[in-house]
């Protein structure tokens, strides 16, 4: 039995990988396969395109999500797929990275996108590498070929109304030699940087953590968040580690970055890569962000951001 | 087995007593054959390439009419309302 296979912690993710998925489903003419973690979701991964829905069992209060990873191993034994796509979020990288070992076959963690080599039914892989400086190709040796994608790498599968596809229960049961003892929510203190369509990006330009206000103040003018570089969340602790964006953050999409008084270090650049628009103001004509950016203003930020404020009151009639 | 992140302790800065007497300590050496396993790798890399980004490049000026212009270039492009 061949196939694609995905598997994805949350609902979104799964529609992006079945996105991911489809087209080698159809290039291959095989089938596309999803887990679920909970029967609400299989009619609705079948008509984003999936053939087939494997249910799992649901976890027990006490055990983390790796429980799942002996199931999935099972599965993947007994489908044989060609290809096996999971959601690279925290917990889904890991479990990639233990299913692959225990498959004994090659995962291209991280991976952002790939091409089909039809005849040989063989993936090109891509990945960041270096930092983000380089892209790696890589091909899987072994079967199944294994990647593991960030969450907004694809968009989600479009919906098809009328589609019908299987659906069918897992019966192996989850198992982790961990034991979960309590969860607690962490306090949030901000919102989901991720979800924002304008960023405004404090870096290290800024003199003082009261002067985050004026970044505050350009993204309310614009009905944007505020995120920034990582220095400024873990060394300097001015905002919250949930709103740093880079290789080992945040990985955002904005329609518009503006980034204040940030270098543009490739770490925080990768992370800031797919924007649609980059805009970036900073006093050193030389710094790597202008490299990056479409629009770019050398100046001191502690000048340009209020009059740019003012100017975007007048044009905004705000 | 317990993975662990950088923070979960800030390294001391070793005195020189301590650096000279890490040099004696043993250093045992394990090498694939002593483990008596082979690990052949699943993955080959085809091929590596520069990261590269189409941008636009565009440099405004730090005055009100410069920065005015900017923000039609925005409005034009549609990322802002």
């Amino acid at each position: 039995m061949a196939g694609i296979l995905v598997f994805a912690e949350t609902r979104e993710h799964t529609l992006e990988l079945l996105n991911a998925g489809m087209n080698l489903a159809r290039d291959l003419g095989t089938r596309l396969v999803s887990f679920a973690l909970g029967n609400e979701f299989a009619q609705e991964y079948i008509r984003h395109g999936a053939g087939e829905v494997l249910v799992l069992q649901p976890l027990a209060k006490d055990q983390p999500l790796e429980s799942y990873v002996p199931v999935l191993a099972q599965v993947v034994r007994e489908e044989d797929p060609d290809v096996l796509l999971v959601g690279a979020t925290q917990r889904g990288k890991e479990i990639a990275a233990r299913l692959a070992s225990q498959l004994n076959t090659g995962l291209c963690s991280g991976c952002i996108g790939f091409e089909l080599d039809k005849e040989k039914k063989l993936l090109r892989m891509e990945r960041l590498f270096f930092g983000g400086l380089a892209i790696q190709k890589v091909i899987c040796t072994t079967r199944p070929q294994m990647a593991s994608i960030s969450p907004r790498v694809f968009d989600p599968a479009p919906l098809v109304e009328g589609r019908e596809g299987k659906v069918r229960e897992v019966s192996a049961v989850p198992f982790s030699a961990v034991t979960v003892i309590s969860r607690t929510a962490r306090a949030r203190e901000t919102v989901d940087i991720t979800e924002a369509k304008i960023i405004v990006s404090v870096g290290r330009g800024f003199e003082k953590k009261e002067d985050v206000k004026l970044a505050r103040d350009l993204a309310d003018v614009l009905g944007g968040e505020v995120g920034c570089s990582r220095p400024i969340a873990e060394e300097l602790r001015w905002l919250p580690e949930d709103v740093y964006m880079g290789i080992s953050g945040k990985k955002v999409k904005p329609d518009l970055y503006i980034g204040v008084g940030v270098s543009g270090q490739i770490q925080h650049v990768t992370g800031i890569r797919d924007s649609k628009v980059i805009f970036a103001i900073n006093r050193d004509e030389n710094a790597p962000i202008f490299e990056a950016a479409d629009y770019g203003i050398v100046g001191d930020l502690y000048q340009v951001v209020p009059i740019l404020i003012e100017e975007l009151k007048k044009a905004l009639n705000k | 087995m317990i993975t662990v992140l950088p923070d979960i302790n800030a390294p001391r800065i070793p005195s020189l007593k301590q650096v000279l007497g890490a040099a004696k300590k043993p250093v045992e050496n394990i090498t694939l054959d002593k483990l008596g396993r082979s690990f052949d790798p699943c993955l080959q890399t085809i091929g590596v390439l520069a990261a590269t980004m189409e941008r636009r490049h565009l440099k405004f000026g730090a005055q009100p009419e410069e920065i005015g212009s900017l923000i039609s270039a925005l409005l034009k492009d549609g990322v802002i309302a």
